[in-house]
């Protein structure tokens, strides 16, 4: 994404083109110190809803009065008054119930059918110190409340992955919801029904976040669409009907269907808990305090051109610290996010979103009826450099067609075009006919394209040289960008980072919608961004003013935060931290049966939880509680007055 | 065996030995997995794709599809001909790579090797010259400092205090700097100065107890009796032998901490340079530019053991090739 630009962060999680889409997997890659989570009153972090239907009073304490608990179409379990030792048991009890195995509680303890506690292990990250707090949190509250004794163990990633994580796919048929469901498409993230397995068995984890996709809550068919997406590595079995529901808004023509049929699946979903939500954390930005522009917002960046230092005239130089160096800046290459901002800063693509998270056109507009067929128009005061002359409507298609759409040719967009009708149909414009109705298509980032010269690529495409595409210097080097950048790419020195000079040329002047800023903008003579391994030194860089921004990790927040040199940010982000419940045949290695694939069960976890004890003791406050899969912020939360 | 055949045979031996490295490092990097290969696979099952064809997608970008002899004999005939191929984990030729990356290390290790090689055995001498006072107990503190603090947390330190708090250095490394100018000179005055502090307690240390055995040696006690003056005696009774057994040590040593020191230090001081350039090829898998680093070094050790042989002779003439 152009103007996205929060590039100094170390875990590069940013939003991307099609980053955006990939899983977290470090959710906790920060370290933290001291971790003052005690169970406590589980205070509800202010969120003003009960999450309880019926109003009776009920302070859930035990026996007869847990009988009653009734939980909302939106259970918010984990806060007060669905959080605690009684209403954790109360949801146990019922999931003893269901369960075909005597499950019981033994006074405090939970105890399996021979009468011994129930025994349960999980993962957290090794050498990440927010995980194995956290994990230590769980172990806890799970303790207190649930009366389990909870083993806490450290795993690598890559480890977890392989061994636990995923399996041999080798599909199957079960029966889910009283119907025979088969997985014809198995992946090594659903290697098939519950009675698949990884290598190793396991219980629960909290080694892998996820995305919530707020932009585009159609992607999270791929964790949801029933029992059989692409993404279940837990093994978890729908009770709603989910595939249904998805359907819907698959077929929505307007954001109130889709919205409407959202909502339910968030209740559900919340209500489920197939992973036990537990919070999202923040990323935390330090800034040159005489920076104006960065917001503490999703779309942070997206307005980079009317940023400015001090006085909105043109001045200095915008510079920033990043950790990984770039692979390649070939934009038809590239899938880094570090990369991919050094690139916006001498490229736009197509589109962005602005602080509203409403689509913003930069080099096109897009419409649509129905959402099935959608026009682009295209700017007319488009320029390439010489000797590649005006962009038109024929760039973008000849780019999807003959690259995006061409077997030989991996580029980074290839999968975002399969399917997809394109056609010219003026000089400044072109359609594209899905397979399919999405209206919400841009916000898949599938939409969004970098303006490539067509005579630059065409004798690549005729030799279908792929090597040639890959190596071509004006590509690597952007030397054909025009006017289509707010800055000139001067140097990419592949150790040390990228430099930029200001593009007196910037279309983005003459465009009527945005900031009145724009008009004069980039607002910086010149531009850097340089690769700095070490994280104290891009700290020190910060400080010092060397570097206009850079990602702080949470243990140094209340320092920094206190530093005149530096004003802090908290960026809200869709990465979630979750506890993973293995519901396959090698979860729960405490007893007979399986007591995750239960709802009430899951629910009794998650009630057993204090959220705002956890974001409070190990995240430093820097955190959000997380009920659904969705964050608060996203227009698809299920509650428009939480 | 005469100097000619005798420089002949070990050139020779050095052309087999790095055959020997440059084939276990292709064999090593082809038995290991492929990170890339999976993260694409992941990415791929992620988005809705097919992991398989992902894969499959990855390997053939990376060439990893063709079997293992086709793959060795391209990569030993290009190794021959220099050429080394194109670095994709960094988007230029290796050639080019390895250059770059040569430029930035020689900034700061040419200083350092020079600042190495003159300061360690002269403060060893002097240490032993004073032995047991405190003067002696100042420099092998001041050598065992340097030696024991790590490199990479000396270099922090450091940065904190001359470029966070007195502003005197900057943070990041300006690659855009002339060679010869005060700025640079500046910015790599920290990075030289650990990485002496580092190295130049072996040294010192060795020329020391060297140096011991002949302070009291009969030509000492001849020199001093027919009034040669001290700096005089030193320079010229004790420093030579003292340097006998330390340059094979040196030359080694000095080589040995090329790599691992060098990578350390340029990570804290963002100085993109060889040890970079190695340790992000190697996690990168980017096996043409892991092969041509790892040429590079085998390069500078082979030729670095030659001069060590020859220094040798040259420093002690009665230590002679013809035995060897």
């Amino acid at each position: 994404m152009p103007r996205r630009s929060i590039e100094d962060r170390d875990d590069s999680r940013h939003v991307g083109r099609r980053q955006w889409l990939s899983a977290l997997g470090l959710a906790g890659a920060v370290t933290l110190a001291g971790c003052s989570g005690n169970g406590g009153d589980g205070s509800d972090g202010g969120d003003g809803s009960d999450g309880m239907d019926g109003g009776d009073g009920s302070d859930g304490s035990d026996g007869g009065d847990g009988e009653s608990l009734e939980l909302s179409d939106f259970p918010k379990f984990g806060v007060d008054p669905l959080y605690g030792r009684d209403v954790a048991h109360t949801l146990a009890e019922r999931a003893f119930e269901q369960s075909e195995h005597d499950y019981s509680f033994d006074g405090d303890t939970m105890v399996t059918p021979e009468g011994d506690q129930v025994e349960l292990n999980i993962y957290h990250s090794a050498g990440q110190e927010t995980s194995q707090l956290t994990a230590e949190f769980i172990a806890q509250e799970l303790g207190q409340n649930l009366g389990i004794n909870v083993t806490v163990e450290a795993i690598d990633g890559t480890r977890f992955n392989n061994e636990y994580w995923t399996a041999e796919p080798e599909g199957g048929t079960d029966t889910v919801n009283g119907e025979e469901v088969t997985w014809e498409n198995p992946t090594p993230q659903n290697p098939g029904p519950q009675s698949v397995t990884s290598n190793e068995p396991w219980d629960m984890s909290i080694v892998f976040g996820l995305n919530t996709y707020p932009l585009n809550p159609l992607t999270n068919e791929v964790f949801f669409d029933g029992a059989t997406p692409f993404y279940n590595p837990v093994g978890y079995y729908p009770q709603f009907n989910a595939q249904e529901l998805f359907s819907e808004a698959r077929q929505a023509t307007s954001t109130d269907e889709l919205r409407e049929a959202f909502v339910e699946i968030f209740e559900n979903l919340a209500y489920e808990q197939p992973y036990i939500t537990l919070l999202f954390s923040d990323d935390i930005v330090g800034y040159n305090p005489d920076l104006e522009g960065p917001i503490e917002n999703f779309s942070n960046g997206w307005d980079l051109p009317a940023w400015y230092e001090g006085e909105p005239t043109v001045s200095g130089s915008y510079d920033t610290v990043t950790s990984a160096r770039f692979t390649t800046l070939n934009p038809l290459f590239n899938t880094e996010n570090g990369a991919g901002n050094a690139i916006a800063r001498a490229l736009d693509q197509g589109y962005t979103f602005d602080e509203n998270q409403d689509y913003f056109p930069l080099l096109y507009d897009m419409s649509t009826e129905d959402g099935e067929v959608w026009t682009f128009d295209v700017r007319e005061n488009l320029q390439f450099s010489e000797p590649y002359g005006q962009v038109t409507a024929e760039d973008f298609v000849y780019l999807i067609q003959e690259l995006h759409q061409a077997d030989w040719a991996p580029t980074a967009a290839s999968s975002s075009w399969d399917g997809v009708e394109v056609e010219q149909t003026g000089e400044f414009q072109f359609e594209a006919t899905l397979e399919s109705s999405n209206i919400l298509w841009p916000k898949t980032y599938d939409p969004l394209l970098y303006p490539i010269p067509k005579d630059l690529v065409q004798p690549y495409v005729e030799e279908e040289d792929v090597e040639g595409l890959q190596q071509d210097e004006e590509l690597l080097e952007l030397q054909f960008t025009g006017n289509l950048g707010a800055f000139e790419l001067t140097e990419w020195n592949r150790g040390s980072g990228t430099e930029y000079v200001r593009n007196d040329e910037y279309y983005l002047r003459d465009i009527d919608e945005g900031p009145d800023l724009f008009s004069e903008g980039p607002l910086f003579e010149e531009a850097s961004v340089s690769v700095v391994k070490e994280q104290a030194s891009r700290l020190g860089a910060l400080e010092t003013g060397e570097a206009d921004s850079a990602a702080i990790p949470p243990e140094q927040y209340e320092s920094y935060n206190q530093d005149d040199n530096v004003t802090v940010r908290q960026v809200p982000t869709p990465y979630n931290t979750i506890i993973s419940v293995n519901h396959r045949a090698n979860g729960w290695n405490a007893g007979p049966g399986n007591l995750f694939q239960l709802v009430p069960f899951r629910q009794a976890m998650a009630a057993a939880i204090s959220k705002q004890d956890l974001i409070d003791g190990v995240y430093r406050g820097l955190a959000s509680p997380h009920f659904t899969w969705q964050p608060r912020w996203s227009e698809f939360y299920p509650e428009t007055d939480g | 065996m005469g100097f000619g055949r005798y420089v002949t045979a070990r050139v020779l031996w050095a052309a087999v030995v790095s055959l020997i490295i440059v084939t276990v490092t292709f064999l090593l990097l082809s038995a290991a997995p492929n990170p890339a290969v999976q993260r694409a696979a992941t990415q791929a099952a992620l988005q809705g794709g097919d992991p398989a064809e992902a894969a499959e997608r990855a390997r053939e970008l990376r060439g990893l599809n063709q079997p293992l002899y086709v793959r060795y004999f391209d990569f030993i005939r290009n190794v021959y001909t220099l050429e080394w191929g194109w670095s994709v984990s960094r988007s230029q030729p290796v050639m080019e790579a390895v250059t770059q990356a040569l430029y930035y290390t020689a900034q700061y290790s040419i200083p350092w090797t020079i600042l190495t090689v003159i300061l360690g055995p002269l403060v060893g001498v002097y240490s032993a010259a004073n032995m047991y006072s405190w003067k002696d107990h100042a420099a092998t503190g001041f050598a065992f400092f340097g030696y024991a603090i790590p490199n990479f947390f000396f270099g922090i330190i450091l940065l904190l205090i001359f470029g966070v708090w007195l502003e005197w250095i900057p943070i990041t490394y300006k690659t855009g700097v002339p060679v010869f100018s005060v700025q640079n000179a500046i910015q790599l005055a920290i990075p030289v100065f650990v990485l002496v502090t580092g190295s130049i307690g072996a040294v010192m240390r060795v020329s020391r107890n060297e140096s011991a055995e002949f302070q009291n040696a009969d030509f000492m006690k001849t020199a001093k009796a027919k009034g040669v003056s001290p700096l005089r005696a030193y320079a010229y009774h004790v420093m030579r032998p003292t340097l006998v057994p330390l340059s094979t040590t040196l030359v080694g040593q000095l080589l040995a901490l090329f790599l691992g020191a060098s990578l350390l230090v340029e990570v804290v001081f963002s100085i993109p340079g060889l040890g970079r350039l190695t340790y992000e090829a190697l996690l990168a898998q980017d096996t043409n530019l892991v092969l041509g680093t790892t040429l590079f070094f085998t390069f500078v050790a082979v030729i670095g053991n030659l001069i060590e042989d020859l220094v040798f002779t040259v420093l002690d003439p009665r230590i002679s090739y013809d035995d060897r």
